[in-house]
Formats: C-alpha cells, sequence, structure tokens
C-alpha cells in the first residue's frame, strides 16, 4: 500500500511538473486565479464510475470529470459538450452527432466517435445496472460512422433524444476494471486522490478543451454530522456546504459570510409511494383520499422550513416549469373529501395504515409522517409511523414488483425539469408504486415523440392530467436543495434536480 | 509465567473468533443487503439483476460456506472486497488505520495528563474542597455523551472563539501543523471523556498507598513531601491502575466511532458508520473485528506487562 502511494506521489509529481510546463508555455488570465475550495456533502462518495453511481451526491462529479455529448446549461437548456452539433431523421427515430475534435482523455488518448460508441453500449449492456438504462432503453443501435460522427438508431421516436442522454458520460471503457483507482476523463478536473466515503480531491485538467477552470483544486468531503458541517462552514473550514439541512437556511442567509444557491426550477420532489396492486391503494378512491388528507402548508413550513412550494394538484413538476400543465384537480387539504373516499375505498374508523421511513436521516419526513398523523387521526385512521434503517427500509417495498399493503412508503426523486425524465417515474417496473395505466403509456409515447413543442406541451399535459386523477404516488411539494457557499464564491449553480455545478467557480 | 501467558493468548484467540462468528451471523440477520442498498438509487432494475449481482458477489452462497471463505481470507490476511467499489478492505483499512491509531493515541496521552495530576491533587486531601470539585467534575464529564463535549467544544473553541479548525483531517505527512492543530479537538473531546476514569481509579490507590505505613515510615523518616507522594505514593499507585489502562484504551475506541463522525476524521469509525448504513458486510465485519483485535491485545498486553511489573503477581503465577 504504501509503495503503490509513494508510486502514485511520484507519478503526480511527474505530471505536475509536466502540466506546470504545459502552463508556462501558455498562460491564461482565468489560470492565474487559482485556489483551492473545500466542499461538503452529509453522503460520502464510495466509488467512481457515473453509470452505476449509489447516491446522489456522487452527481456533483459528473460534469468536473467526465462530458456527454449534450449537457445542461444554468438555464437549464441542453447545450452541445462533446458533440459539436446533431441532428435527427424526421420521424425522430435516427439521431446524428457530430464530434468536438480534438478532445483528449486524462490519459492523452484522442476522444473518437468509436470510444463514444463502447460507452454507450456499456450503459446499454443488461449487465451493467445503471441509473440511465430507463431513459435510453428505447436505443437499439449505436454506430460510428467516422471518426467524428456518431450514428444512434432508436426503436420508438424521441424528440428529447440529447436531453435524454446528457448524464450518460463518456467513459474510457477500457480503464473501467481501474475507474475507481485512476479514473480516466475528458472533464475539467482530474482525480488527485480519492478515499471512499471520506474525501476526492480534484486538481485541474490543464488539457481540457473547454475553458480552463479557475480554481487549481477542489476537494470533496464527507461532513456527516449536520451540526459540525453548518458549523465548519460558518467558521470558514469549509467552503461549500451541499444540501443544507433545512432548519439552518434562514439563519445562514442573514449572516453576510454565507451565501445560499437555490435552483431555478426546482425539480425535486417527496414522493410517497403506496403499492397500488394491494389494498386498499389498489383502489383509486383511496389514492385520492389521501391526496386530499395532506396538509401540504404545514408539511413545507413545519417539515421543510419553508423551502420550497406546495404542490396542490399533487404534480412532479413544479408550476412554474415550461411544461406545467392540464386538466388537473386540486387535492388542498380537505379532510372532508378524504373520509368520503376513504370510506368508498373501505378504509373506515379505526383502520391503521403504516409510515414505512428512515430513521435517523431525513427528519423532513419524519416530521411529515407526524402531520399526517395527525390529519389521519382527525378522521379517526390511525398512522403507525415506523422508521428503520436504510437497509431494512429500501427491502420493504424496492425492486418494483413487490407487494406492501397498506404502507406509506416516502422517498424522494431528484429529476431534471424535463418531464421526459421526471414523468418517466410512473413508468412500470420503475415506480414502486406498481401502477400500469394504458392511457399514461400512451400519451407519455406520444409526447416523447412529438418535435414540435407546443403540440408536445399538449400531451404533457394529457399526461399530467392522467396521473392527476390516478394519484398513483404523493407528490405534497417541491422541495429546494439549498447549498450554503462561502460568499467569496462565485459561479457554483445547482440544478433543478439539485445537482451542483462547480465547475465554473471562482474565489 | 509462562503458563499464564499462554493461557492469557489463548483466551483472545478464542475470543477473536468468537467476535468474527458473532459479527457475521449479526450482520446477515439484518434486513437488506449490500446489493440492494448499492441500487437503491437505481429505479427500473429487476429481481433477476439483482438475483445475478448477489451472485456475483458471493452472497448466494449458504452462510457458513460465506463465513469460511472470509475466515480462509482472515488466516492468510486478506479481509476482502468491498461491495462498493474497486478497493480491497485491506485497503480501505491502510487508508484509515493511520488517522484512528492517531487520534486514540493522542486522546490517550491526554487523558493520562489530565487523569494523573488531577488524582495527585485529590487525593492529597480526599474529601477537601479541591478533591470534591474535582471528583464532581469527572462524574460530569463520565455522564456526558462524547458527541455533545465535542459540539460544544466546537461551538467554544472553533465557533466563538476561531482558535481551533471546527473540522477536518490532514494526513501528518502531507502538514504536521495541520494535523496536529485539527487533533486537538477530537483527542480532547476523547480525553474529556475517559480521563474520569483514570483519575477515579488512580485516586482510590493512591489514597489507598498514602494511608499505608511505609509513606509514614518515609515520612517519618523527614522526606520532602512531594517525594514521598510521587516517589512513593504515585509510583505504587500507578501498577493497579494499569488495568485501567487498558479499559481506557476500550473506551477510547468505541468513542471514536462517534467522533470521527463528528468531526470529519477518514478513520476506522467513519468507515464502520458507513458500512454501517450500506450493509457493506465484508467492510464492516473486518472492521469490527479489527477493533476488537486492538482491544483484546492491548488487555493482553497489560495483563502480561502487570504481570512483568508487580512481583507479587509473578510469585503468585509460579506457584498456581
Amino acid at each position: 500500500m504504501l509503495n503503490r502511494k509513494a508510486l502514485a506521489g511520484g507519478i503526480l509529481a511527474a505530471t505536475l511538473v509536466l502540466t506546470a510546463g504545459c502552463a508556462s508555455s501558455g498562460p491564461s488570465e482565468e489560470a492565474s486565479t487559482g485556489g483551492s475550495i473545500t466542499v461538503a456533502a452529509a453522503q460520502g462518495i464510495p466509488q467512481l464510475n457515473p453509470a452505476i453511481r449509489t447516491f446522489a451526491w456522487e452527481e456533483v462529479l459528473f460534469p468536473l470529470l467526465w462530458n456527454g455529448l449534450s449537457k445542461t446549461n444554468e438555464q437549464g437548456e441542453i447545450v452541445p459538450d462533446l458533440a459539436e452539433s446533431w441532428e435527427a431523421t424526421a420521424d425522430q427515430k435516427t439521431w446524428t452527432f457530430k464530434l468536438r475534435d480534438g478532445v483528449t482523455f486524462s490519459n492523452g488518448e484522442a476522444l473518437t466517435a468509436a470510444k463514444v460508441a463502447a460507452s454507450f453500449e456499456y450503459y446499454l449492456d443488461g449487465e451493467t445496472a445503471t441509473q440511465e438504462a430507463n431513459k435510453i432503453s428505447m436505443v437499439s443501435g449505436v454506430e460510428a460512422i467516422d471518426e467524428l460522427t456518431v450514428q444512434f438508431t432508436l426503436d420508438e421516436p424521441v424528440a428529447t433524444f440529447p436531453s435524454a442522454i446528457v448524464w450518460v458520460k463518456v467513459l474510457d471503457v477500457d480503464s473501467l476494471d481501474t475507474i475507481d483507482k485512476d479514473p480516466i476523463g475528458t472533464g475539467p478536473f482530474t482525480v488527485e486522490s480519492f478515499t471512499p466515503d471520506d474525501s476526492v480531491t480534484l486538481v485541474r485538467n490543464e488539457d481540457y478543451f473547454g475553458d480552463a477552470p479557475a480554481l487549481d483544486e477542489i476537494v470533496l468531503v464527507t461532513a456527516a454530522e449536520s451540526t459540525s458541517a453548518v458549523t465548519g462552514l460558518r467558521s470558514g473550514d469549509l467552503d461549500v456546504l451541499w444540501s443544507v439541512p433545512a432548519g439552518d437556511v434562514e439563519q445562514l442567509e442573514g449572516e453576510g459570510s454565507i451565501s445560499i444557491v437555490r435552483p431555478e426550477s426546482p425539480s425535486q420532489w417527496p414522493s410517497w409511494e403506496m403499492d397500488t396492486t394491494s389494498a386498499p391503494f389498489n383502489d383509486v378512491h383511496a389514492r385520492q383520499a389521501l391526496a386530499y388528507a395532506i396538509d401540504r402548508e404545514t408539511i413545507l413550513e413545519a417539515a421543510y422550513y419553508g423551502q420550497g412550494a406546495v404542490s396542490p394538484t399533487n404534480n412532479a413538476l413544479s408550476e412554474n416549469n415550461p411544461w406545467f400543465g392540464g386538466d388537473l384537480t386540486d387535492y388542498s387539504y380537505d379532510l372532508d373529501m378524504a373520509k368520503k373516499l376513504f370510506a368508498e375505498a373501505g378504509v373506515n374508523e379505526g383502520d391503521t395504515l403504516v409510515w414505512w421511513g428512515i430513521a435517523g436521516a431525513y427528519p423532513e419526513w419524519n416530521t411529515s409522517g407526524e402531520i399526517l398523523q395527525a390529519s389521519l387521526k382527525e378522521i379517526g385512521i390511525n398512522l403507525d409511523i415506523q422508521n428503520n434503517d436504510i437497509g431494512t427500509w429500501v427491502d420493504e417495498f424496492y425492486p418494483a414488483g413487490k407487494s406492501y399493503p397498506g404502507m406509506i412508503v416516502p422517498n424522494f426523486q431528484s429529476t431534471p425539469p424535463e418531464p421526459a425524465y421526471s414523468l418517466n417515474f410512473y413508468l412500470p417496473g420503475r415506480c414502486e408504486c406498481n401502477w400500469v395505466d394504458e392511457d399514461f403509456l400512451s400519451a407519455f409515447s406520444g409526447a416523447l415523440a412529438e418535435p414540435d413543442d407546443d403540440a408536445r406541451k399538449a400531451q404533457w399535459a394529457t399526461v399530467q392530467s392522467v396521473i392527476n386523477e390516478q394519484v398513483p404516488l404523493i407528490v405534497p411539494l417541491q422541495s429546494t436543495v439549498a447549498t450554503g457557499t462561502s460568499s467569496e464564491l462565485s459561479g457554483i449553480w445547482v440544478e433543478g434536480g439539485g445537482q451542483l455545478h462547480l465547475e465554473s467557480a471562482t474565489r | 509465567m509462562t503458563r499464564f501467558i499462554i493461557r492469557r493468548v489463548a483466551i483472545s484467540i478464542v475470543m477473536l473468533i468468537a467476535t468474527s462468528l458473532l459479527v457475521f451471523i449479526v450482520l446477515r440477520l439484518l434486513p437488506g443487503d449490500p446489493i440492494i442498498t448499492r441500487l437503491g438509487s437505481t429505479p427500473g432494475v429487476d429481481a433477476e439483476t439483482i438475483e445475478r449481482l448477489r451472485e456475483e458477489a458471493g452472497l448466494g452462497a449458504p452462510i457458513w460456506q460465506q463465513y469460511l471463505s472470509w475466515f480462509g481470507g482472515l488466516l492468510r490476511g486478506d479481509f476482502g472486497q468491498s461491495y462498493f467499489n474497486q478497493f480491497s478492505v485491506n485497503e480501505l483499512i491502510a487508508l484509515r488505520l493511520p488517522a484512528t491509531l492517531e487520534v486514540t493515541g493522542l486522546s490517550v496521552i491526554a487523558a493520562i495528563l489530565i487523569a494523573v495530576p488531577a488524582a495527585v491533587i485529590s487525593a492529597l486531601r480526599p474529601l477537601g474542597r479541591i478533591d470534591r470539585f474535582i471528583t464532581a467534575t469527572s462524574t460530569i464529564g463520565m455522564a456526558l455523551p462524547q458527541f455533545l463535549i465535542g459540539i460544544v467544544l466546537i461551538v467554544v473553541f472553533a465557533v466563538n472563539l476561531k482558535w481551533l479548525p471546527a473540522r477536518g483531517f490532514v494526513p501528518f505527512d502531507e502538514d504536521p501543523g495541520g494535523n496536529l492543530i485539527r487533533m486537538i479537538l477530537p483527542a480532547f473531546t476523547l480525553a474529556l471523556a475517559s480521563a474520569p476514569l483514570i483519575m477515579r481509579f488512580l485516586r482510590a490507590s493512591m489514597i489507598e498507598v498514602l494511608s499505608s505505613p511505609f509513606i509514614r515510615t518515609a515520612r517519618g523518616k523527614g522526606l520532602n513531601a512531594w517525594g514521598v507522594v510521587i516517589g512513593h505514593g504515585l509510583r505504587n499507585a500507578l501498577i493497579p491502575s494499569l488495568t485501567m489502562l487498558g479499559l481506557v484504551v476500550g473506551y477510547t475506541l468505541g468513542g471514536v466511532v462517534i467522533i470521527e463522525y463528528v468531526f470529519g476524521i477518514p478513520g476506522l469509525g467513519s468507515l464502520a458508520i458507513d458500512a454501517v448504513f450500506k450493509r457493506d458486510y465484508a467492510v464492516l465485519q473486518s472492521v469490527v473485528l479489527l477493533i476488537s483485535a486492538m482491544f483484546i491485545v492491548t488487555t493482553l498486553v497489560v495483563d502480561l506487562l502487570y504481570g512483568v511489573l508487580d512481583p507479587r503477581l509473578r510469585i503468585g503465577a509460579r506457584r498456581g
């Protein structure tokens, strides 16, 4: 181990000498600003393969170490990344991407269409249990047409394909066996050292094809204990704290030395799942009743400290999402309606439902459960709050297809604002609610295939109408992921789903 | 003496094997498994894929077979492979052990530096004003949970006074000063919790020693007061306290788990906590075993040292 460390140190020193040489040959304004920042989150980073990311926090690495063909910019638009341009055939089933010339991986190898194709094949391989599989499952073929042209053939038309592949990062598939120890990427930073679940030290990639990052170094650390994490941000030991506990946001915001960064259009949403195939939630009335029994305003204020916006239409899309719409029932808190609908579904006074949460993490879930418990009690229904450790919790309902009658399982989803990749959570086999609805499926594929924006908006409205009526999940609100940063820093932004972007951070 | 050593070593080995069995079985009785946790945020994975990943990770075999293969690995010095990355458990432990050893070592030293003078001063006038104050303070120290002491120290010294960093770690070989300054709060937190144990024990044995006839004789011979207290009193009282040191190391190793978590120190404790949440069996069972081994070995060494230092025990062992 020591030898390996020494060897790595030697290589690093050699690299630094080499890169220092490169830097001096072409001095740039940005490079001179330099500096290092320490960025913390409550979760750790256990591994470095973006295809099999374990926890949401790992996504902070995606734009720092790798690139996709397309990416999301700060305004939420899908723009070229490794691709220079793309086009689709009229039927939206064949997509051709032209790659940038002159991009190299951090091991010096050139980016080619063949490497891009190999990456996609890795993501598409059934053996790779990747979170991206669902978004690209319609890809039936990927082919390198020439050095810098890749072509995708799809089974079904997808007008939003460039948005589907934002999180498919182009990897050097030949070195996947050593990706945790020596990751190879094309991004603005490279990994200097990695201690799983504790820290990742990134240094600037001098050969990056895009604008050179301003920082010399980014250190990502785990600050599991929230009091000491917030204290670390206050005392300046941490420059950035991702996902600040909601209860601390207001106070931190009042302190001059800390800024709070929030996404433009929040697309992180608590999703309370029920098994729609077993009693009582196999009856749509029981699901609608539950939707009415939720005091969304109180939950937002008490559990989420006002960090977000309520969703009275029980919608995964926030009301300021450009695709929000449809013929939507308002499920604002109404216990009379809840009682009546519960009775229709055979849930009566004295019956008990179970809240299946996680102990010790996500305090907002527990508070939400307690508020729901008080509401249900008013109409004579008991809610038994059971909080377990994460392994026990997940085992009860995951993977999709399990039966868990009478349970309400709090969870949350971080999605892009694009409905194709947020509302797709309702697709069979994905949502543990086990919901299958033909109207939804046909409206969903209709929306995917529609290249015209206005027509697609109408299709998405139909999709939302079906979801709104059927209530396969409870979405009480959209929550905001607040990131605390030292006010000396700028250029940091957060995507709707909560993904932190540090690539253009400057001190 | 040899028989005593052999017996103690044999008992230690049996305890280690029992610990390994217990940890292995208890972990597998918990619901969930590492594969499920790894996929926890990956919607759309089907049951067959999960089954295949379980097989690949060697979780499909009967539990006794899994234990034997892990135990076989242990005998070869191979702790196995993490289910969450490409690091072997040996590598993960090697990355984390130095921080744990450092914070444990420093806190035991700090605990001794706090406890010994406090015990001596207390024992000079038992039930005097100073003694009552020290005893009361030590009771509070023992009663407070360590994470609370840690957070109070952070608030006072890092946030209000801004003397010390609130959290974090840098390796000693990279930046010795930075390393030590970050070690002060965690080491003191642990020391404040364990010093009372040493203090109370040492105080009791000091009082006993100071009231024994040979001290009166020494005083009667006209030796100076501090010479008697330190040279005769403390020296004789330290030997029984040595046993306490073994317990303190164990207590500190237990506390270090939560302290690493609070202060963001990349040690075995934070590795173990992560492994619990993720059901990373291979990592957790190895770390728990290692920490138990550290405790068992410390008590063994203390017992053996005790035998060496206390002639009475040496003679007793020879007779027995």
